[in-house]
Parts: structure tokens; sequence; C-alpha cells
């Protein structure tokens, strides 16, 4: 329903529903425990109320009643001392005199017997209401405690001195936190000590409980390792890294992201061609990590002959259609050896191959010139592959450097991902891209611990069309352009592909095709 | 070369709404409002103790009497609990309305480019019956998809609530029923409650029931057949 159909936000009539700032709920909830006692008291009989002309006339009448009755007892008296009354008139007066009193006596009584049950009835509810009083003076008293210790823990947190810059983002956080306007304290009160952690729950990094994978499995991967060849044609050169993400460590698990770089440079077929496979473990899955090696070593057990025919037309110079062809049938090739190594590990290890799930990309880059590179690629999962164009100052703005190569599968409900070994070979199809790129200077893949971060932003008011790429640009000067300085670029990209940002806990990898 | 890492910063927080819809018709007077109250601060000191749960969980309150009112959502740090009062009627067709509408209208859809929000979490406390027309609310709740459509947790407290009620708004296996009703047993599914918050936001939104027990006495409406 919308707003213009609602006949409350239409006002005509009481809204059943209303939405309101939580500055009207502290009024309101000032407000209402006077309406209550007002009700509470209104509903019971009150005691006499003093004033009106009815209330003057009937205290006359018993005063003159009175001084009527002491006139007459004292005419009486005077007459019997002076001897004037007789003993018969005495007796009638004492008589008399008596009758009066048992009037005046029962009257009282009967008085007191009807006032009887009210005074109860009032005695119950000022007993009631003390309690109340007391129930909510005892809550007050405790919610400001409560606010005082937060705000003590809150200011702690902000004042704290911090010598490790990785956690600027969470003092940055407290910081706006203790700045927020909070209520004003009541009276001092004795804190008890602190509920929030001094740290991040994820600076406690723990191995697994059973480390026998670590061989296997390592924290930390790196392309190239050792002094494995890098380097294509026309100087172009491909760095790889991946790490284990803060969630993980809390938790005491294995990396479950994986990849592999494998370069076919025979130079008597053709121009060197550079095969890329990345894999993230599904996290709910135990064995993921396996499912994750399994898939990228079989993707990328591709050998010479089968990249041959690609290389030759790529050679001639053929047409689009007959390099698509060439290249679409590698990406199969690949990802059919990815899922027989999959099958092949579930046997071994004697498991479902629901317990190996992972997602998969897959792409192969042939560098065609200094800034001309053709690229196939292939993903089931959420990677992301973006490329940044060659011969840009620096001065033009991301959108028009940067282009995305490949996007995440996001699903609408935004948790589940599509593991590679559900898919079909006929989604395989769908899902390739090529695309002959120039002027190009650098190709980034990445999974999804990643690619999240560089998400588009959401447009704010201050900036209601924000660049696509802002996010990917910042993470490529950060973080990438940084390592190509180094000696050895592939081990500082693992170590900048750990920086810290809020929410981002899960593995990373990126793999860096370049021209250098 | 041996370069401090800076902090990514900026770019998108993906949020973990979190609504609670609460009961506070007049049957909720005296002790039952007063362990909701604590309930609700102890809610807020938990999630705070979790660095997950601060960077993602938005709190929204819908209360509900004679009429719903709604607080926005309020990231985590922003959240301060207010002190609810019982009084009135049970307007639970109006506190499903209300969450639908902020569903739609506070949500981040998730796109093909970006992702939104995670799935918002939806927990219903009440000790009656409704009185209004709740059955629009819940046809309507029940048309929202994708990252728009909450997981509902309902909580039965006493002997008033209808479990074929709370069977239509949430799944049954997240409808409880609680037959004696305690202050304690209502803190324990606070506890309970912000438990399985924590397990969610650090599941990366998918509703994960935490490992605290439920308040003695409370069974899961799917263990057996609805009660009427």
């Amino acid at each position: 329903m919308s707003r213009q159909d609602d006949p409350y936000a239409a006002g005509q009539g009481p809204a059943p529903y209303q939405r309101r700032a939580s500055a009207q709920h502290v009024a309101v909830r000032d407000q209402a425990p006077l309406r209550i006692a007002a009700a509470q008291s209104s509903a019971y009989p009150s005691k006499a109320e003093p004033g009106g002309i009815a209330d003057l006339i009937w205290y006359g009448t018993c005063a003159l009643l009175g001084l009527a009755c002491v006139g007459t007892l004292g005419i009486w008296l005077w007459r019997f001392i002076n001897g004037q009354v007789n003993s018969t008139k005495l007796t009638i007066l004492v008589l008399v005199v008596l009758i009066y009193a048992l009037c005046a006596g029962c009257g009282w009584l009967w008085a007191r017997a009807r006032s009887a049950p009210i005074e109860e009835a009032l005695q119950k509810q000022a007993t009631s209401l003390q309690g109340q009083v007391e129930g909510l003076q005892q809550q007050v008293e405790y919610l400001t405690r409560e606010n005082m210790n937060l705000q003590q823990t809150i200011r702690q947190q902000s004042n704290s001195p911090r010598t490790d810059p990785s956690q600027s983002a969470i003092t940055a956080r407290r910081a706006q936190a203790s700045a927020a306007p909070l209520p004003p304290i009541a009276a001092p009160i004795p804190a008890p000590a602190p509920v929030i952690p001094d740290t991040s729950i994820y600076e406690q990094q723990r191995e697994p409980d059973d480390a026998s994978d670590l061989t296997l499995h390592p924290h930390e991967k790196r392309f190239p390792a050792a002094n494995e060849p890098n380097v294509l044609d026309y100087n172009w050169r491909v760095i790889g890294a991946s790490r284990r993400g803060y969630g993980h460590g809390y938790e005491g698990k294995y990396r479950e992201d994986d990849f592999q770089i494998k370069i076919l440079n025979n130079q008597a077929v053709g121009p060197a061609l550079a095969l890329v496979a990345i894999a993230d473990g599904v996290s709910s899955k135990g064995l993921s990590r396996k499912g994750a090696l399994a898939s990228v070593e079989g993707a990328s057990a591709i050998t010479e002959q089968q990249v041959a025919p690609l290389k030759t037309l790529l050679f001639r110079n053929s047409s689009q259609d007959e390099i698509r062809n060439a290249a679409a049938n590698i990406l199969l090739e690949a990802l059919h050896g990815a899922a027989d190594a999959v099958t092949r590990a579930a046997r071994t290890a004697r498991v479902s191959i629901d317990d190996l799930h992972a997602t998969l990309l897959v792409f192969l880059a042939v560098p065609l010139g200094p800034e001309q590179v053709f690229l196939a690629s292939v993903q089931v999962g959420d990677g992301a592959i973006f490329g940044v164009r060659a011969g840009s100052n620096g001065g033009e703005p991301p959108y028009a450097r940067w282009k995305q190569l490949l996007a995440p599968q996001i699903q609408a409900a935004g948790n589940e991902v599509q593991p590679f070994m559900r898919s079909q070979e006929r989604d395989w199809y769908q899902y390739m891209q090529f695309d002959t790129l120039s002027p190009i200077a650098g190709i980034m893949a990445m999974t999804d611990g990643i690619a999240d971060d560089v998400e588009p932003p959401l447009p704010t008011p201050g900036t209601p069309e924000p660049d696509h790429f802002s996010m990917v640009d910042r993470f490529y000067q950060t973080y990438v352009l940084p390592t190509l300085q180094a000696s050895r670029p592939a081990d500082e990209l693992v170590r900048f592909i750990g920086y810290r940002r809020s929410q981002s806990i899960d593995d990373r990898t990126l793999v860096y095709l370049y021209h250098k | 070369m041996n370069m401090m890492i800076p902090d990514f910063e900026g770019g998108n927080v993906r949020r973990l709404p979190v609504y609670l819809l609460l009961d506070c018709s007049t049957s909720m007077q005296g002790h039952p409002i007063m362990a909701v109250n604590e309930g609700l601060n102890m809610i807020y000191r938990q999630l705070m103790n979790d660095l997950r749960a601060q960077d993602t969980v938005h709190i929204s309150l819908i209360r509900f009497a004679s009429q719903a009112t709604q607080d926005p959502l309020t990231p985590l740090l922003h959240f301060q609990p207010p002190i609810l009062t019982a009084n009135g009627n049970t307007a639970l067709g109006a506190a499903l309305q209300l969450l639908v509408q902020s569903i739609r209208e506070d949500l981040v859809v998730n796109t093909m480019q970006r992702h939104g929000d995670y799935r918002p979490l939806a927990f219903l406390l009440t000790d009656g019956e409704p009185n209004d027309h709740y059955k629009d609310a819940v046809y309507q709740l029940h048309q929202l998809r994708g990252n728009q459509r909450p997981t509902m947790i309902a909580l039965g407290c006493g002997n008033n609530v209808k479990e074929s009620t709370l069977r239509e708004i949430a799944e049954p296996s997240n409808v409880f029923l609680m037959q004696n009703v305690s202050s304690e047993s209502i803190k324990k599914f606070f506890q309970w409650m912000s438990g399985s918050i924590i397990q969610t936001a650090n599941a990366g939104g998918a509703f994960a029931p935490t490992v605290y027990a439920m308040p003695d006495g409370t069974v899961r409406a799917s263990d057996g057949p609805p009660r009427y």
C-alpha cells in the first residue's frame, strides 16, 4: 500500500499507526506517568470539600442548636440552685439530656461505619502508588547506571592511545559516537567495569585445531612464489596474492580462497598466454578449501597443445568469431577440468561434492602489444575483473579510466552464491566474456573479499550520482600501484591486501596483470 | 620497502536491520513490561560487545498497543534503549504494516552492481490476540522478496496467544510459545535474541539461531501440531 492509498496518511481519521522521531518518544514517555496518576486519583471519592451555602446553613444550624442546648441547660441549673425547680422536672431534664447524648453518639458511630471502606480503599491506593513509585525509581536508577557505564566506556575507548594505525578506523567510529549528544546524568553513580572490548575481536587470530593441511593451504599464497616465470610478451607481467581473511583467522579456519596462474609461453606456436583460475570456497562447507584448490588446479591443467589453435589464430590476426570460438573451447576445457578435479577430490577425501563447493573464475589473457590484450573470461560466482585504461594522465575521473570486464553474479537475496559445481555447461556459455582491450594498462581479477569492498558507492544527498569506479580506483592507487615499486611485488601485494576495513573479514585474492 | 598499510575507508556499509516488534498492551503492565525494558538494555549491551554487530546492526523498535509507533532504523552505536510503558489494545496489524513500510522504504536492495542490506531480522513478542485487521499486513509481508524479505521470529507469551496467528506471520520453525511467563523467561528470550543477532551478523546476514538456550517451558511451534 502506498502512502497515497493510506487513508490515515491522508488525514481522514486518527492514524492507527504513526512513525515518530525518537525525540518525540521521550516527550511522550515523560508525560505518560502523569497521565496515569491523574486518571487513578479521579477514580476514587475525595474527602469533604470546603465551601457552599448549604454547608454554611448546616454549620450555623448546628451551632444555634448547640447554643440553645447549653443555654437551656444553664437556665435550668440556675433555677434548680435557686430552688425554683422540683425533683420531677429535674428528672425529666436529665432524661432529655441522656436521650440527646445517645442520639449524638449513635450518629457518630453511623458516620464512622460509613467512611471506613472509603478510607481503606484510599489507603490501599496510596500503598499501590508508593510501590509503583519505588519500582520506577529503581528502574530510573538502573538505567542511569547503565547510561553512566556506557558513557564512561565510550570515553575510555575514544581517549585510549592507539599506536597501531590499523586501528584508526575503529577509533574514528567510537570517537564519533562519543561526540554524539548523550542524555544528562542525574547523579554520579559508581560504574562497574566497561563492557566493550578494547580491541577488535578480529585481532585474535588463531591457527586451525588440526593444522595438518597448512602445507597445502597456507594462510598466504603468492605468485611468483620463487622464480617461476611471470613475464609475457611486450613486457606484460602477472602477479597474484591470496591471504586468509580476518574472520577465518578469528575462527581458526583455513584460507578458503585459492588461485593458480599458468604461463603458456611456447613461442614456437604463438604469443605467450596467461591462464588464471581463482576460486572462493563456500564458507558454510567444511572442506571448501579442498574444493577451491581442486578447482583451480583442474582449471589450470590446460596444456600448450590445447591453447595452440587460439595462439595460431591470434598470430594470424584471424576473424573475431574464430578467435572467440577457440577461446571458448579453452575455457570450456578448463571448467570441465575443474569439475573433474573436484569430483576426484571428493572421491579421495570420501566426502560429498557438496562439502567441496566453491565459486570459480577463469580467464586467459594474451598480450598483443604494449597496450593491447585479448581477454577471455568466465565465472560462476561473485568475483570481478576490472581493466584500467593506458595513457591516462591521472586527471581523468575513475569512470573514464576503468572498465568492468566481469561483474559479480549478485543474487536477489544477496547472501547466497551459486557454487561452480551446481552450475551446468549450458550456463557456462552465457557467463563467458571476450574482449580485445586497447589501450589497456592493467587487469585486476579478485574474489568477493575484495570485490565487495570496491562496489559502486550508494548515492548520497551530497553525491547523487557517485562515480561507479571511485572505490576501484582508490583501491588500485592505495594497494596495487605501490606494490609494483617493490623488488618482489607479489610479496608486497600479499601484505597490502591485508588492509583493514569495516565489515571486510573475508579471504582476499587478487591477480594483477600489468604492463611494466 | 616496508610501507604502512593504510585502512581502506569509505564505500558502502551493509546493514543488518533488526526490527523489534514489542507488545505494549495493558496485559503487559507490571513485571512483563519491566522485563522487556531490562531485556532491551541487555540486548544493547551484548550487541555492543561484538565488533561485527557494532558495524552492521541497525535497530528499529516498533511498539504496539492501541496504535503502533516506530523508532527509525538507528545504528547500534546511536541506539538508546527506551523505557516502554504498557497500556491499550493489541494493534499487531498496524505494527506489521509499519514493518512492511519501513522495509520497502528504508532498505537498500541488491542490484546487479552492488550488494544491498542484509535480510532483516524481525522479532515479534506478543501476549495476546490482535485487536485490529492484521491479515492485509501479513499478506504484504509475504509479498516481500529478495533481501527485503525479513526473517520473522515470533514469541507468543501466555495462554491468550493463538499459535495459528503466529504461524501466519512467521515460519513455523521460527514460532515459539512460552506458557509460563515470568520476568526471567522474558529476559532469557532477549538473551537468545541478542545471541542470534550476533550470530547472524557474523554469518554475513544468514539467520543463525544462537547456541543460547531458550527459556524453560518455551516450545517451538514446529515441534507439534498447531494449538488453537
